[in-house]
């Protein structure tokens, strides 16, 4: 069979779990007919759906098959270990994301990400930009396979780029995030941002990235008009090509949060658009900063005298859940904080610090 | 001790590596050159108070087989502009010249389309007569090798720029004698320039032709010029055409809608055209993705190409461009709906998909097209207006397995059941279910399944117990629970249903299987937070006479062989991932049955 042939599949099935069912029962059939090749790239658009149109879960589970086929395939390796790698990124990211996975047991794949890396021939720049990455959005200070974030940036910038780099545009994205978030300066950042914002560069998710990271620092500095301007740009492009899935949650709550206190019509607007979509993710990090923003708006909404507000709450199973469609603002309010709350001490036991409770504690006096 | 050193360039290398490495094809030399004599027209019209539109002309003469002339009436050159902006590569008169005037009025921006034409030639002759010193005709030659010469000349010619280009290319292949034809130069102008704003003709003798079109965009004005213009540009019989027309300022054009479904993953190729000359045929970027259904033929003054124009910028303005589309085509389809709903039927039937994209993209228009969407149902092919008129509640699954293994469960019930697997249904679903005031549109949970499927006339049996006993024992291992259920059709003898958590613990099981030790703990991690609330069953049909003939089934070691068979033929009817182990189980049971025999 041709790769088509599987593809047919699943090709017209709506993205994230309905896809990745279509892609898992491809993949049988591939393996059952012994068709590795096609297994192989089968493998890889399931993490890839997943990782961009899912929670992560389904990647992170199905990757130890995905990476013992490919090892058991060595003469595919040429062809396929650039997918490979690729997909090992996006695993990594996953599981991070998770705090159910020990810190130890993260370290310990990406310790076999670097190995794979000497092995097939790539340089490691790419293990230093997610290991930085890590570090910036866990609050890591250091790890046993690395000293600092700033350690991890410098051997990564001394490395060249590869076919693991991200495209231009994610390059231009990362250098701005770091200069935003570790040296916290951002006229560099402004600088390093400069092809993404005038437009001459883009990617599937830069802007969308760019505008959320910069409407972030304006907000935690003080610069509402340019946080909201900012935030927008980004909401646009995410409603665009991002709404119905569970895609982006990180920036999606930061939006939310950030709309909250700047344009509370079309927060609520938002989050009656993504409350759905949400409510079947199960990973951590994506949760954390969607309840956050949702525990937000709430408090905005119970500020701006709205005791009530209408929502279609997706889980008619949820204890909270009730038929009028109608929910006390102050009650949602402390609902949205206790998930945050929940998962922030997870990660914050995970990773020996309180890095994600102080996000959630942070108090906006605007 | 520092030195200040220059950097040397090769010239006749560097004009070598514009003109036969930056354009595609020599054909552009003739878009270049068009470019530079509208372009010349726009600023003397700006500048020059005694010059009228209604004068302006293009004209191209050809002598076969040996030159080319391309005339323009517009502004000129004096020798200070010549020095600047002819032989300086990378500066561009233009830009100087729009800080005097607006800057729509400018299609070339990179200063160095004239060398496009040492694609054809060795020798490019420039004569030109400025408006501001209309005395002096000047002559400037440059040559291949990087070298140019001025000089003042006697000459008639009217103000304006005369290009000459002569057949005189050496180390050319056969095709650059191509373009010293006059047909063939007319075809490519027509390509390039069928809408320019100015008229360009083509000169024999006393004969003028002209070559390109006065034209508007204008589908309502002239619905069969657009119709033609598409099914000759971009090669359909399309269903219709419209008109684009950007209330600021940003674009103007002709849509048209394919008359034949296409895929959401296809990339349509749109004509576009950058102040009123064609810059690509093959434009992606344009229209907001959901409109996959369209493909238009459009102009725009005011958004930037990138330096090869061969697509635009990432920016603010064509982020307005493609909401303005999106705003003008979803007007479209409300002017069908008071106007012409059988055409609009047509199109949502041929374009379910694009349509459905439309509606989950945005509010907009989500009363106008829910009723007219078309699902898949347990009861036939549906539209939303069926739905919402069903009348009692309607179950829906985003599983298409799901889907497939239930579906004749329902209709045996005139239950309806929606698969909402494909592409934007999920989203959909939910903005019908909430439009929706006589049917409860809810999605199917496993309780749901379990309420649907009858209680069995053999609930409380002696032997049927014995079948759940037995069958509970061999399902165990598998984390599944067996029930007694009746249901119809009676072909079929099990229904295995699994639960999110049990789906996943399921995944999880099977990875382990495969997983080295790194990932292991991973996966055990996960494990564990899989609650108690995973749950898979085998339902047991006792309409089915397979499951009868269990009911009386005495032997033990053939019944546990004929449930685990049922059991992987379940998993396989509704596309379940096996175990590794499970396929095997399958093999060896029939086997066994075999030798009982």
């Amino acid at each position: 069979m041709l790769y088509q042939d599987y593809a047919e599949i699943f090709e017209d099935l709506a993205h994230g779990e309905p896809k990745c069912r279509g892609i898992r029962f491809a993949i049988d059939k591939a393996l059952e007919r012994q068709d590795f090749e096609n297994a192989l790239i089968l493998y890889f658009d399931y993490v890839e759906e997943d990782y961009f149109y899912g929670d992560g879960f389904q990647a992170a589970i199905l990757f130890p098959e995905y990476v013992s086929c490919f090892d058991s395939h060595p003469e595919l390796h040429e062809k396929y270990s650039y997918n490979f790698m690729w997909a090992f990124k996006w695993a990594l990211s996953c599981f991070e994301s998770f705090y159910q996975i020990p810190l130890s047991q993260i370290t310990d794949m990406y310790r076999q990400y670097s190995e794979y890396c000497e092995k097939l021939n790539y340089n490691k720049r790419s293990y230093y930009r997610k290991l930085w990455c890590m570090m910036s959005n866990y609050g890591l200070k250091s790890l046993p396979v690395c000293s600092s974030i700033e350690q991890a940036h410098r051997l990564m910038m001394h490395c060249p780029l590869d076919d693991l780099s991200e495209v231009k545009a994610g390059e231009a994205d990362d250098l701005s995030s770091y200069y935003l978030d570790i040296e916290k300066d951002i006229d560099k950042a402004l600088k390093a941002a400069e092809p993404i914002l005038s437009g001459k560069v883009s990617c599937s998710t830069v802007p969308h990235y760019t505008y959320s990271n910069f409407a972030m620092w304006y907000f935690e500095h003080n610069d509402l008009e340019k946080a909201e301007n900012y935030a927008k740009k980004s909401l646009r492009l995410i409603m665009r090509d991002f709404v119905a899935d569970n895609s982006l949650m990180e920036h999606k709550g930061k939006i939310l949060m950030i709309l909250a206190y700047t344009d509370l019509p079309e927060a609520l607007k938002f989050f009656r658009r993504q409350i759905k979509p949400c409510s079947a993710n199960e990973c951590g990090w994506d949760n954390f900063h969607f309840f956050r923003g949702a525990y937000h708006l709430m408090h905005c909404l119970e500020k701006n005298g709205e005791q009530t507000v209408r929502i279609l709450f997706p889980d008619t199973n949820d204890p909270i859940y009730n038929e009028s469609n109608n929910y006390s603002t102050a009650v949602l309010k402390k609902y949205y904080f206790d998930k945050a709350k929940f998962i922030a001490d997870r990660f914050d036991e995970r990773d020996g610090n309180h890095h994600f409770n102080y996000l959630l504690n942070k108090k906006y006096n605007y | 001790m520092e030195k200040d050193y220059k950097f040397k360039v090769n010239l006749g290398g560097m004009i070598d590596i514009l003109s036969n490495h930056l354009y595609s094809s020599p054909d552009v030399f003739v878009r270049e050159l068009l470019q530079n004599g509208t372009d010349a027209i726009s600023a003397r019209i700006a500048q020059d108070k005694d010059y009228r539109e209604e004068d302006a002309k293009v004209e191209i003469e050809v002598e076969e087989g040996k030159q080319i002339i391309f005339r323009d009436n517009g502004t000129g050159l004096n020798e200070d502009e010549i020095h600047r902006f002819l032989s300086v590569i990378g500066q561009s008169s233009k830009y100087d010249i729009e800080n005097n005037m607006a800057n729509g009025d400018y299609i070339g921006r990179f200063g160095i389309g004239l060398l496009s034409c040492f694609m054809v030639t060795d020798h490019i002759c420039v004569r030109t007569r400025s408006y501001k010193c209309p005395d002096t005709v000047l002559e400037w030659k440059g040559m291949a090798d990087g070298t140019y010469t001025i000089e003042t000349i006697e000459s008639t010619m009217p103000v304006g720029t005369e290009i000459i280009i002569e057949n005189n290319k050496t180390d050319k292949d056969d095709s650059v004698d191509e373009y010293y034809n006059c047909d063939n130069i007319s075809n490519i102008i027509y390509y390039y320039g069928l809408f320019l704003k100015y008229p360009v003709y083509t000169v024999s003798g006393e004969e003028k032709t002209r070559l390109n079109l006065k034209f508007d965009f204008d589908a309502d004005k002239d619905k069969k010029l657009c119709m033609t213009l598409g099914k000759t540009f971009l090669g359909e019989d399309f269903l219709d055409c419209f008109t684009l027309r950007s209330p600021t300022g940003l674009f103007s054009g002709i849509a048209y809608v394919l008359p034949y479904p296409v895929s959401a993953n296809v990339h349509n190729m749109h004509r576009i055209y950058l102040k009123n000359m064609l810059l690509t045929e093959n434009g992606q970027k344009l229209l907001p993705e959901w409109a996959f259904f369209i493909r238009c033929i459009i102009n725009t003054n005011n958004l930037k190409p990138t330096s090869s124009r061969e697509d635009f910028y990432e920016d603010e303005a064509l982020d307005r461009a493609r909401n303005e589309l999106g705003d003008i085509i979803a007007d479209y389809f409300e002017d069908l709906d008071i106007h012409n709903k059988e055409l609009l039927y047509k199109i949502v039937s041929i374009h379910n998909l694009a349509v459905k994209s439309v509606i989950s993209s945005g509010d907009s228009m989500d009363d106008l097209l829910l009723p007219y969407i078309i699902f898949h149902t347990s009861l036939g092919d549906l539209t939303g207006k069926d739905i919402l008129d069903f009348g009692s509640t309607a179950f829906y699954t985003i599983d298409e397995n799901q889907f497939r293994q239930l579906a004749p469960l329902y209709v045996q019930r005139s239950q309806l059941l929606i698969n909402a697997g494909y592409v934007y249904e999920d989203a959909i679903i939910t903005k019908l279910s909430e439009m929706s005031r006589k049917t409860d549109i809810i999605k199917l949970t496993d309780s749901d399944i379990d309420f649907m499927l009858d209680d069995s006339e053999f609930d409380g049996d002696p032997a049927a117990d014995k079948l759940l006993r037995t069958a509970s024992k061999i399902l165990r291992k598998y984390d599944c629970k067996p029930a007694l259920k009746e249901f119809r059709p009676f072909e079929i003898p099990t229904l295995y249903t699994i639960n999110e958590k049990a789906y996943k613990a399921r995944q999880i099981k099977r990875s382990k299987q495969n997983a080295n030790n790194i990932f292991m703990g991973m996966l055990n991690s996960f494990e564990s937070e899989i609650s108690s609330n995973a749950v898979a069953c085998l339902y047991l049909n006792t309409n089915n006479l397979i499951i009868r003939k269990l009911i009386d089934m005495d032997d033990e070691e053939k019944l546990s062989c004929y449930i685990e068979i049922l059991y992987v033929q379940s998993l396989l009817s509704g596309h379940f991932p096996l175990l590794n182990n499970e396929m095997k189980i399958l093999n060896e049971n029939l086997y066994n049955l075999m030798s009982f025999t």
